[in-house]
Formats: structure tokens, C-alpha cells, sequence
């Protein structure tokens, strides 16, 4: 057959495209940018990382250091934040104590996003028994609440930063085999899709040169709302003495520790639990305007779910 | 504006308009060009007239706009007049009591505008206590009469049957139900039968007419179809790019179009009754929504475009018979 | 036309059936959707067969069964003289290239987050192609469908609609297949545009020889593209003849009936139009005997009885009516 190699006789309808070009990526960072919310949810999480990363250079204490007789001072210029009942410095434990809320956050959303994108995409493009086998898994996981469910891993394998992440990765992949699962659904009925089909192109090639460029945005959006979730968890697994095992410090154990001395040092409680609540404020505004930006009904519907349940 | 004052269209005998859109303008803030530019039209009573255009020409927001249902960010300038009143100025009371009262409104796709959670009668019997102090058994009533009167098969078991469990021209006419039950002096039909198949859109359009000869209804039909216009209307408004590029008497405007782009759609319709090697077409595509033109928006377009074209919008000049088009090779026309 | 060769498309006796179960009732009886009940169809090199017929009679089915979309419930597909009915897609990759498809809507058949010239590679990247071969190739295309390949690198959303539809038409052409699947291309766009692409069919057919399934429920653009035409109604054909047969002196009272029932830019024209009563039924519990004899003016008791063949009544036209050729509806 011969190839198309001279232009069709036909008129050219219009060279040049009908609309003017729109630089979409950039446009919407500053959009993003535009949010007072966002702004702030940016800053503190700047100050949240540089303390986590600089931690050993910014503390003015040795974390774990004890000397009894400064047992429960109150803020002063030597310890801003006061000490603990072995006098350790609680500005210092505060600062190191980011560490492992950020590590146990980010690590176990890459463990949710590795584990439960692919099983959920899968499921969603090919459907039939496949799906009926994922979605059942899935709902039994959703049936626990996320913690109890990293709280019955955290007990059969033993605490630690590494059963941590795994633990709260896992109890979070629900969240998104839903959510990859929902998107690809929709996707797949797309007449590019089967256009991709009928040029030969097998499950795997649709997935990455179809499925996940278009559903990357709303898994973006519930990773950072993921982030804060596994935060909250981390800190309540290490609250009830099944996380990061003291004297390593970590918010969810400085507020144990806080509250059992509750009326000696009331500051211990108040401190790491504002800390606490600040980051994980941060990442839910940077999530909220990330989903606002992208526009994803799908997430919202998700994480409305899981609200529900809880 | 610089155009000449309108004349009442073709239909003078018939006395004042019953509605008489006067230099229509909608717009919105930033976006260069508006919507709808200087658009001016009138619907005698009893009168059929189709507004015709393609995809963005402005004729369903102009539809839109006569019942003040566009979008709260598009700003809406000149007059509505309905029998001599204002809709543009009056208030929400008196526009709530027009609105499917004496103009009610028809569209395209009845899934959307019927609400799927009640059966068509319940919508029907609302609407009609809505404007009328009737007993809920009086208003089903009405509804299954109306729905009789619009050709539904046994209407006394339609009445309650829900939108879903009907079929797309079923739906239409329950839609169209819904809007005679009031008896409005003026139906506005959005692409009434764009959604339909062949065969239930003639059968649509035959009761359109059957409906508009029984109430004395005046219509305003919205369509990008010159067979439906051929079919239903007495007199056309062509619309382009936001504006009003051609007007005439139907059977005038079918047999001599005056204005090229007129022309070109007549001509690029694919006929049914004759084999063509090469469909006539008109090159390039309708101006961006945004983009903002000093002449003539169609002479990118136009086989007769020359420099003139570019300077100035082309006002509608009267080619006697009623008919007007806004193409400078008219100018100096003596009829 | 040319002398009957080898067919290149042969559809015999297909039947695609859906089974639809209510949602979240598993214990109420599975329907089955009769979407396509028995079709042939046979198609030569360089011809343009037409399928038409209202919406939910079953041509979009019959397109993406033969383009292997759908997998179909019973009969043959024959790809010059291949049987690719129960192929695995595996095995069918070899055959992809040769049979192509143009949607609807170009909206929704290009993806929105790839450039046009990703968009037109995609083809000739899952054929292994070199990326300079791609590149040329790539331009080459745009060129022939009327586009500047300067614009190679925006995305779809900056296009109108037609050139959109161009740009889905250039990625089908890609791999110079030999039939293009059309599966209501025109439909979207608009009347001064709709002509610009069917003139774009034509060109194409023309230069390159290839053949057409032209799948569309306008009537007259059917009849500019087509060779042939075949009317379908309720997962059947009922009439299928050469183009100027079939609009001249249609046989079947369905033919009949959706001509006269087109629009024509004539004031007054449809006066004298056939009104058909009712809707198509449902095809889940299709009527016995003829399917269209619950709508037909002419139906007599036999209809219901024997379900018409869609027998040869002279050379290339085939009709599915007990009375034909003598079927004639009056005119109001």
C-alpha cells in the first residue's frame, strides 16, 4: 500500500491549533501558591523538615542525656520547652522527635502507594475475578480501623521504626487500591484506551502510558493527606508504648510521658502535642489545595469513606 | 451601537411582539469579546422563530438569557422585552411568575432537567400548582390529560412512571408536558430533538406544530439543524461568533441566502437526495471564544472577504421582505 | 466499482449478546441484551460499506466486534479469508495494525495529557518503530490530514473539534492499515466542519486505496461517503443495497420510513414525511417474527409468525421483508 507521502488535496482547515496554549504544569504550582492556607501549611513543614534534618546541629541538648536534679524545670532560658522527670531537655527531644513522624510518614505512604497503586489499577482494568479477589481484601482490611490493623501488625512483629513504616503502610493500602481502583474504572471505558487496544498495546503498556499519567494527580493529592494520617498513627502507636520505644524520643511518646505527669509538667503534653498537631495541619492544607488545584472528585469521595468509618 | 433601529421583522400585521430581544449583550469579565454581541430579535405571538448557529455562536445562552437563567459571573445588557415588560428589570416575584408560566422552557437532553427521584406526574402536578391555586388531584389531573395531549401511550399509567423508565422521546414529550400544563404564551425549545433518532424526532417536531396550531403558542426553537428550521419555523435569526449575521422570512432565507455564511451552511449540509463528489465546505473553524475581532468575525472564513471586511462590524442592512444580513457587500442596497 | 475480488472483510452470521445482571441482586434472572443478533456483512478491497440506523440498533457493536473490542457471542470474522473470531489478543497483535478505528468523539480517543505527536507515535511505537522513522513518519501524517506539524508538540485541548478529529484520523493512518473502522466520526463536530472531514475521508480513501466501515446515523453523510449501505434495525440488517439503489428506491418500510423522516433544507419538505408510531423495542425481548413489525404500517399476520430472511432480490441488494419488492408505505 502506498504511503501517505503528499498532503490531501483538502483545504487545511486551520494550521494553527484554535486555542491558545495554556503552559498548564506551571500555571498551576502558582495557583497552588496563591493560598494563604498553602503558604502556611509550606512554611511550618519547611521548619518541621529543616529541624528533622538538622536536628543534630540545632539541638542545644543530647536528647537521651538524663541528670535528675533538673527533673521537671519548667521553660527557662537554659531549656525552652522545660525538662522531663530525668531531666532530659524537652526542646531537644521535640526537635529529634520529628524525625521519626516525618521518616514513619513519608516511608510508609511509598509503602501504601508500591504496594496498593499496581494492585488496585490491575484490578480496576481488568475486573472479573481479579477485582472481585482485590476488593474483597479490601474490604476486609477497611472493616478495622487503619490503627487497630497496625496496631495487631506492630504486636505479631514488634515495634520498631521499621515495623513502623511496614505496619502503617499496610494498614493504609486500602485507601489506595481504592482510589487507583475507581480512577482506572472510569479511565478504562475511554475511548483512548481502547484506541491504545487496537494498536496492539497489552495491559501493562495501557496502564503506564494511559491509566497512570491520568490518575497521578489524585494520588498525589491522597498521599499528602496519607502522610498526615501515618504521622497521627506513628505518634499514637508510640503513645501507647507499641512504636518508637523510649528513651529514642518521638511526640507520640513525649505525650505519654506528658500526660502521666500531667500536673507536675503540664507544658510536656502541650508542647509535643501542638508540634503534633501543627504537621499534621500542615500536610492536611497542602493536601486540600493540591485536590482543589487538580480538581479530583474521586478523592474526596475516598477519603469520605474512610472518614466515616472511623 | 451604531446599527440602524429594528424593524418588528416580517410579521408587521401582526402587531406588537410578544417578545422583543433589543440589543442583547453578554459578557464576561477578561475574556476579550463578548458572548453575545447587539443581538435583536422578535417572536410575534402565535410566531415561530428559530435562532440557527453553530457550536459557541451564542444562540443558547441568547436563549438562556430571555429567562434570566445564565451564569451569575455573565453580565447581561439591554432589553427583554415580554408584552412590553422588561424581564431584564423586573423582579424576582414577577420573573418566578414568568418562568414556566407564561414562557416556559424546553431542552435539549430531559434527563437533566427532569429530576430523576419523582415520577414525571408529580413534576408535572408541581409545576402546574406552582402557578395555579389547584387541588393536588386537580393538578394530576392536568398532568394526565397534558401527558395524552403530547401523544404518551396510556397516560394514566405513565403519569407515574419515573423519568428513567421512559425512553428518550417518551421523556421529551413528558418534558414538553411539563411545560405546556401551564399554557404559556411562549415556548423556548434549547435543540429539542438534537438527543432524538430520526424517526421519534419527526414525530417530535409534528407535535410541536400540531401543539403550537391548538394553544396559539408562539415558539422560539434553538437548533444547529436548518432542516429543523425549515421544518418548524417561520423566521430565522442565523447567528455567528455572538452576533446576528442573517434574518429572514423562512422560506426567503432557504431560497436566497444573503449572507456567506448563511451560504456556506446551506451548501456544506450533506444532501440525502443527490450524490456529490466533493462537499462544498467552508474552510477554518469558528473564532475562539476569547479572541477579539475589529471587522466582519466571519471574513476569515468568506469567499468574498476583501479589506473592507476587516474594518468595522458589518451592521444588518434590510434586503426588503424582512430580510436583513450583515455583509457589506449589501451596502447601498435599494430595495 | 471493480470486479468482486477476494473479500477483505467477511462478517458471517455474528451475534453479540450482553448478559446483564441487576446490580446487587444476583438472585433475580440474568437478561440478555440481543445487541447484534445475526449480521453478514462482506467488504472489498478500497469500498465503503455504510452501517446505519438509529441509536441502540447494534452498529457500533458490529464496528467494535470486527476491530475485536468486543468479543463476539456467536459467527465468524473473516480478515482477507483469516478467521480472527476467537483469536487471543495476543495473536491478534500481527493483524492490529491492518484494521484501525476513528471514534466518535475526539475528545474522549485522545488522551489529554499527551502532546499530538505522542498521541499520533503511540501506533508506531507499539510496532517497535525507530524514533527518527517515528518522528518523520509523524509529520509526514499531520501534513497529509491537513495539520501544521509545528504544532506537533500541544495538547489535544487547544485543537477544535475537527482538529481533533484529524489528529485521531492521522493516528489511525499511521501504520497504513487497510480498513478503517468509523464509528460515527462526524457526528460531533459541526455542520461547516463536518463536511471538511468527510471530504478528508474521501482524499484519503482515494490516495491510498483503503476501505471504509462507516458507521454513522445521518443519513446524508452516509450516503456522500458510502458504496454501499446497509440499514440496520434491532441487532439486524434489514436492507442493504448499492448507495443510489438504497436512496432512491428503498425497499424495506423501515428504509423507508427513516428517509422520509430526514430533514431536508426545504421549507415545507417533510410535510409528507412517514411518522412512525412508538420506539424501537427493547432488545432484550425482541418481538417475534419481523423485528419491525410492531412500528410497520404494512404488518400483516405473517409477520409475526416467520421472521423475513434478508434474501437477494437482485444483483448486491438484499431486503428482510416478507412483502418486498412490493413493500411500498403511502404517502400521507
Amino acid at each position: 500500500m502506498a504511503d501517505p507521502t503528499s498532503p490531501a488535496a483538502t483545504p487545511i482547515e486551520a494550521a494553527a491549533p484554535a486555542r491558545r496554549s495554556t503552559g498548564r504544569g506551571r500555571a498551576r504550582v502558582f495557583v497552588l501558591f496563591r493560598d494563604a492556607g498553602t503558604r502556611m501549611g509550606a512554611g511550618i513543614l519547611l521548619v518541621v523538615t529543616l529541624a528533622a534534618l538538622l536536628a543534630p546541629w540545632v539541638a542545644p541538648y543530647d536528647p537521651t542525656a538524663q541528670s535528675i536534679v533538673e527533673s521537671f524545670h519548667g521553660p527557662s532560658a537554659a531549656h525552652w520547652f522545660g525538662t522531663d522527670e530525668y531531666g532530659r531537655d524537652l526542646f531537644s527531644r521535640v526537635i529529634w522527635g520529628a524525625r521519626p513522624a516525618l521518616i514513619v510518614g513519608v516511608l510508609s505512604v511509598l509503602v501504601s502507594m508500591i504496594v496498593g497503586v499496581p494492585l488496585g489499577m490491575v484490578a480496576g482494568l481488568k475486573g472479573g475475578c481479579v477485582d472481585l479477589a482485590v476488593s474483597a481484601v479490601v474490604d476486609v482490611m477497611m472493616s478495622f480501623p487503619s490503627l487497630l490493623l497496625a496496631l495487631m501488625i506492630v504486636t505479631l512483629v514488634g515495634s520498631g521504626l521499621h515495623t513502623l513504616v511496614i505496619a502503617i503502610g499496610i494498614a493504609h493500602v486500602p485507601l489506595f487500591i481504592r482510589l487507583a481502583r475507581s480512577s482506572t474504572m472510569q479511565l478504562r471505558e475511554l475511548d483512548y484506551v481502547a484506541a491504545s487496544r487496537t494498536f496492539g498495546g497489552r495491559d501493562g503498556w495501557i496502564l503506564g502510558q494511559h491509566i497512570l499519567p491520568n490518575i497521578i494527580g489524585p494520588l498525589i493529592v491522597m498521599a499528602t493527606l496519607g502522610i498526615a494520617g501515618a504521622i497521627r498513627d506513628e505518634a499514637a502507636l508510640s503513645f501507647l508504648g507499641l512504636g518508637i520505644q523510649p528513651p529514642e524520643p518521638s511526640w507520640g511518646n513525649i505525650i505519654r510521658d506528658g500526660v502521666s505527669a500531667i500536673l507536675a509538667a503540664p507544658w510536656m503534653a502541650l508542647i509535643s502535642g501542638f508540634a503534633l498537631a501543627l504537621t499534621v495541619l500542615a500536610f492536611n492544607m497542602i493536601g486540600d489545595s493540591v485536590r482543589d488545584v487538580l480538581d479530583p472528585r474521586d478523592i474526596a469521595a475516598a477519603s469520605n469513606e474512610r472518614g466515616e468509618r472511623r | 451601537m451604531s446599527e440602524a433601529p429594528l424593524a418588528t421583522g416580517s410579521l408587521p400585521a401582526a402587531g406588537a411582539p410578544l417578545l422583543s430581544v433589543r440589543d442583547l449583550r453578554l459578557t464576561v469579565a477578561g475574556a476579550g469579546r463578548p458572548l453575545v454581541d447587539g443581538v435583536s430579535f422578535d417572536v410575534p405571538p402565535g410566531g415561530v422563530v428559530g435562532i440557527v448557529g453553530e457550536s459557541g455562536c451564542g444562540k443558547s445562552l441568547t436563549a438562556l438569557s430571555v429567562l434570566r437563567l445564565t451564569a451569575p459571573a455573565i453580565g447581561v445588557s439591554g432589553q427583554i422585552l415580554f408584552s412590553g415588560e422588561d424581564l431584564l428589570r423586573v423582579g424576582a416575584q414577577r420573573l418566578r411568575q414568568v418562568r414556566g408560566g407564561e414562557i416556559a422552557m424546553v431542552f435539549q437532553e430531559p434527563m437533566t432537567s427532569l429530576n430523576s427521584v419523582f415520577t414525571v406526574g408529580d413534576q408535572i402536578a408541581e409545576a402546574i400548582r406552582t402557578h395555579y391555586a389547584v387541588s393536588r388531584r386537580a393538578a394530576r389531573a392536568t398532568a394526565i390529560e397534558f401527558l395524552a395531549k403530547v401523544g404518551v401511550p396510556s397516560p394514566a399509567t405513565r403519569v407515574d412512571n419515573y423519568p428513567h423508565q421512559m425512553s428518550g422521546g417518551m421523556r421529551q414529550r413528558a418534558m414538553i408536558a411539563m411545560a405546556l400544563a401551564c399554557r404559556p404564551k411562549l415556548l423556548i425549545a434549547d435543540e429539542p430533538t438534537t438527543a432524538l433518532d430520526v424517526t421519534i424526532q419527526a414525530q417530535i417536531l409534528d407535535l410541536l406544530r400540531q401543539l403550537r396550531a391548538e394553544f396559539g403558542m408562539a415558539v422560539l426553537i434553538i437548533t444547529h439543524d436548518l432542516g429543523v428550521v425549515a421544518d418548524l419555523a417561520d423566521e430565522v435569526v442565523v447567528m455567528y461568533a455572538g452576533r446576528v449575521v442573517e434574518q429572514a422570512p423562512v422560506a426567503t432565507l432557504f431560497a436566497r441566502p444573503m449572507h456567506p455564511y448563511t451560504e456556506g451552511l446551506l451548501r456544506s449540509a450533506p444532501p440525502i437526495d443527490v450524490d456529490v463528489e466533493r462537499l462544498p465546505t467552508i474552510p477554518g473553524t469558528v473564532p475562539a471564544p476569547g479572541l477579539v475581532m475589529p471587522g466582519c468575525r466571519f471574513a476569515p472564513r468568506c469567499g468574498y472577504a476583501r479589506a473592507a471586511c476587516d474594518q468595522g462590524e458589518p451592521p444588518l442592512i434590510p434586503l426588503g421582505g424582512g430580510q436583513r444580513a450583515a455583509c457589506i457587500r449589501h451596502r447601498g442596497y435599494a430595495p | 466499482m471493480t470486479a468482486p475480488s477476494a473479500p477483505m472483510l467477511q462478517v458471517d452470521d455474528l451475534k453479540v449478546h450482553f448478559r446483564t445482571r441487576v446490580a446487587r441482586a444476583p438472585w433475580k434472572p440474568v437478561q440478555v441484551v440481543r445487541a447484534v443478533d445475526g449480521v453478514s456483512l462482506m467488504m472489498q478491497p478500497g469500498e465503503t460499506l455504510g452501517l446505519v440506523g438509529e441509536s441502540g440498533c447494534g452498529k457500533s457493536t458490529v464496528a467494535r466486534a470486527v476491530i475485536r473490542l468486543l468479543q463476539p457471542t456467536a459467527g465468524r470474522i473473516l480478515f482477507n479469508g483469516r478467521d480472527i473470531t476467537d483469536l487471543s489478543q495476543e495473536a491478534l497483535r500481527p493483524i492490529r495494525p491492518k484494521i484501525q478505528i476513528v471514534f466518535q468523539d475526539p475528545a474522549s480517543s485522545l488522551s489529554p495529557r499527551l502532546t499530538v505527536d505522542r498521541i499520533i507515535a503511540e501506533p508506531m511505537r507499539l510496532a517497535g518503530w525507530e524514533k527518527s522513522r517515528i518522528r518523520d513518519r509523524t509529520g509526514e501524517l499531520l501534513r497529509f490530514v491537513g495539520l501544521d506539524p509545528q504544532y506537533a508538540y500541544r495538547y489535544p485541548h487547544e485543537f477544535s473539534g475537527g482538529q481533533r478529529q484529524r489528529i485521531a484520523i492521522a493516528r489511525a493512518l499511521a501504520l497504513s492499515p487497510e480498513l478503517v473502522i468509523c464509528d460515527e466520526p462526524v457526528s460531533a463536530l459541526d455542520v461547516s466542519v463536518q463536511a471538511q472531514v468527510i471530504n478528508l475521508f474521501k482524499d484519503i480513501q482515494q490516495q491510498l486505496g483503503i476501505s471504509y466501515l462507516f458507521v454513522a446515523h445521518d443519513l446524508g453523510v452516509v450516503r456522500q461517503v458510502s458504496h454501499r449501505v446497509a440499514v440496520m434495525y434491532l441487532g439486524k440488517i434489514v436492507e442493504e443495497a448499492p448507495r443510489a439503489a438504497l436512496y432512491e428506491t428503498p425497499l424495506h418500510p423501515y428504509t423507508q420510513a427513516l428517509l422520509s423522516a430526514v430533514l431536508r433544507p426545504v421549507p415545507g419538505a417533510a410535510r409528507n414525511r412517514i411518522v412512525l408510531e412508538g420506539d424501537m423495542p427493547t432488545p432484550i425481548a425482541p418481538p417475534s417474527g419481523c423485528r419491525f413489525r410492531m412500528r410497520c404500517p404494512l404488518a400483516a399476520p405473517v409477520c409475526a409468525e416467520a421472521e423475513p430472511p434478508l434474501q437477494e432480490i437482485a444483483p448486491g441488494r438484499r431486503v428482510a421483508c416478507h412483502f418486498a419488492p412490493d413493500a411500498t408505505i403511502a404517502r400521507p
